[in-house]
C-alpha cells in the first residue's frame, strides 16, 4: 500500500489503514522513540502506539502537501517521546528525596506562560534559519543529536565518523547557534 | 524558561544551551525533516553490526548493563551446573534462554542477543578447533623432523662404519 493510499484509508477511518501504517513504519518509529527512551520497553511501546493514535485522530489536520506522511510521524514520534522523557523524569524527581519547593517548581514550570510561548516560537524560527544555511553534513549532525537524541556513538558509526569529531563539531555547532539565537535576541 | 522542564536545576551552561537546543526543535520546519537519514540508518544497521562485531568481537558492546547481567546470570549458572555435576564434566554447556535476556525493542535486537551471541559461541569454537588442529600439526611436524634428523645420523654412522 502506498503512502497516499494509507492516508486515504486512515481518513475514511478504516482499520486497515492503520495495520499497514504500523506494518511499514514499525521499525522507523521505534528506531526513533528508542534513540531518546533508551531501553524502556513499555514506554517505547506505548509512544509507538500513542504515535499512531495521534495520527489516526489528527490526519485531516496534516497537511500532506507540506510534508509527507513519513516526516509527520518522525515530529509525532519524536515530541511523544521527549513528553513521556520529561514525565518519567519529573515522575523520578517527585520520588527522589527532593525538595518539594523543587519538586513544584519543575511542574509549575511545564505550563509555559503565553509570552513564553511568542518567545520560544520566535527562537525556533531563528533556529531554523540558522540550521538551513548550514552544510547538509552539519545539518544531519544538528538534527541528530538536538531532534532525535542520538548518542555521539551511534551518530559516528552512521555518519562515518570518530566520536570525538562528532563530539568537535557539536560543541562548536552549539556554540554557533547559541551566538546566533544571542545576535538575533538582542 | 522551557528548559527547566527537563528537571533539575543546577545546570552548566553547556546543558542549558542543548536543552533549549532539544525544545526549540520541538518547532523544526518539516522541509528540514525530510531527508531519509533514518531510513538509510535502517538499512544500514545490519551491515553496521556485523562489522562493529567482527571489529570489536563485541556481541552487544551497546548495552553493557545488559550485559554484565547476562555475564553475571551465565556465571551464577555455571556455578550452580558445577556444583551439581562436580565429578563428571557436561559436554554440553546450558545455553541461556532467549526469555532470559532482556529484549529491547530496537530494530535487529533479536540479531544482537540471539543471532550474535550464537555467532559469536560458534567462531570461539571454531577458533579453538583451529587451535587444536594447529598444535596437532606442529607437533606431528616436529616429531618428523626429530624422527628424520635421528634417521640421517644413524645413517651417517652406519656409513661411516
Amino acid at each position: 500500500m502506498t503512502e497516499e493510499e494509507i492516508i486515504e484509508r486512515i481518513k475514511e477511518q478504516e482499520d486497515i489503514g492503520m495495520e499497514a501504517l504500523a506494518n511499514r513504519y514499525k521499525k522507523l518509529l521505534v528506531y526513533i522513540i528508542s534513540g531518546i527512551l533508551g531501553a524502556r520497553a513499555d514506554d517505547i511501546e506505548e509512544c509507538v502506539n500513542d504515535t499512531y493514535l495521534k495520527i489516526w485522530r489528527n490526519v485531516d489536520k496534516f497537511d500532506f502537501s507540506r510534508a509527507s506522511l513519513t516526516t509527520y510521524l518522525k515530529v509525532i514520534a519524536r515530541n511523544t517521546a521527549i513528553n513521556r522523557l520529561r514525565d518519567v523524569r519529573r515522575h523520578e524527581l517527585c520520588r527522589a528525596d527532593v525538595e518539594l519547593s523543587q519538586c513544584a517548581d519543575v511542574v509549575v514550570d511545564s505550563s509555559a506562560d503565553v509570552e513564553d510561548a511568542i518567545l520560544k516560537k520566535e527562537r525556533a524560527e531563528w533556529l531554523n534559519e540558522f540550521i538551513r544555511e548550514l552544510p547538509k553534513k552539519e545539518q544531519e549532525l544538528m538534527l541528530r543529536k538536538y531532534f532525535y537524541l542520538q548518542p555521539s556513538k551511534q551518530i559516528a558509526s552512521a555518519m562515518g565518523m570518530t566520536v570525538n569529531a562528532v563530539d568537535t563539531k557539536l560543541s562548536r555547532l552549539r556554540g554557533r547557534a547559541r551566538d546566533f539565537l544571542k545576535l538575533q535576541d538582542t | 524558561m522551557h528548559f527547566k522542564n527537563f528537571c533539575g536545576t543546577n545546570k552548566t551552561a553547556m546543558d542549558r544551551t542543548e536543552e533549549v537546543l532539544i525544545d526549540l526543535m520541538g518547532d523544526l520546519d518539516l522541509a528540514l525533516l525530510a531527508d531519509d537519514h533514518l531510513e538509510t540508518d535502517l538499512g544500514r544497521r545490519r551491515i553496521i553490526w556485523l562489522v562493529t562485531f567482527f571489529r570489536e568481537k563485541n556481541w552487544r558492546k551497546d548495552s553493557e548493563s545488559v550485559q554484565a547481567n547476562c555475564d553475571k546470570e551465565e556465571g551464577m549458572m555455571r556455578m550452580a551446573e558445577t556444583q551439581k555435576n562436580s565429578k563428571r564434566r557436561k559436554k554440553k554447556r546450558r545455553k541461556l534462554s532467549i526469555e532470559r535476556i532482556p529484549l529491547s525493542y530496537e530494530w535487529g535486537e533479536a540479531i544482537r542477543t540471539d543471532m550474535g551471541k550464537r555467532l559469536h559461541d560458534s567462531m570461539r569454537t571454531v577458533k579453538r578447533r583451529a587451535a587444536a588442529v594447529w598444535g596437532f600439526v606442529s607437533g606431528v611436524v616436529t616429531m618428523a623432523v626429530i624422527a628424520l634428523s635421528f634417521i640421517a645420523i644413524i645413517g651417517k654412522k652406519k656409513g661411516m662404519i
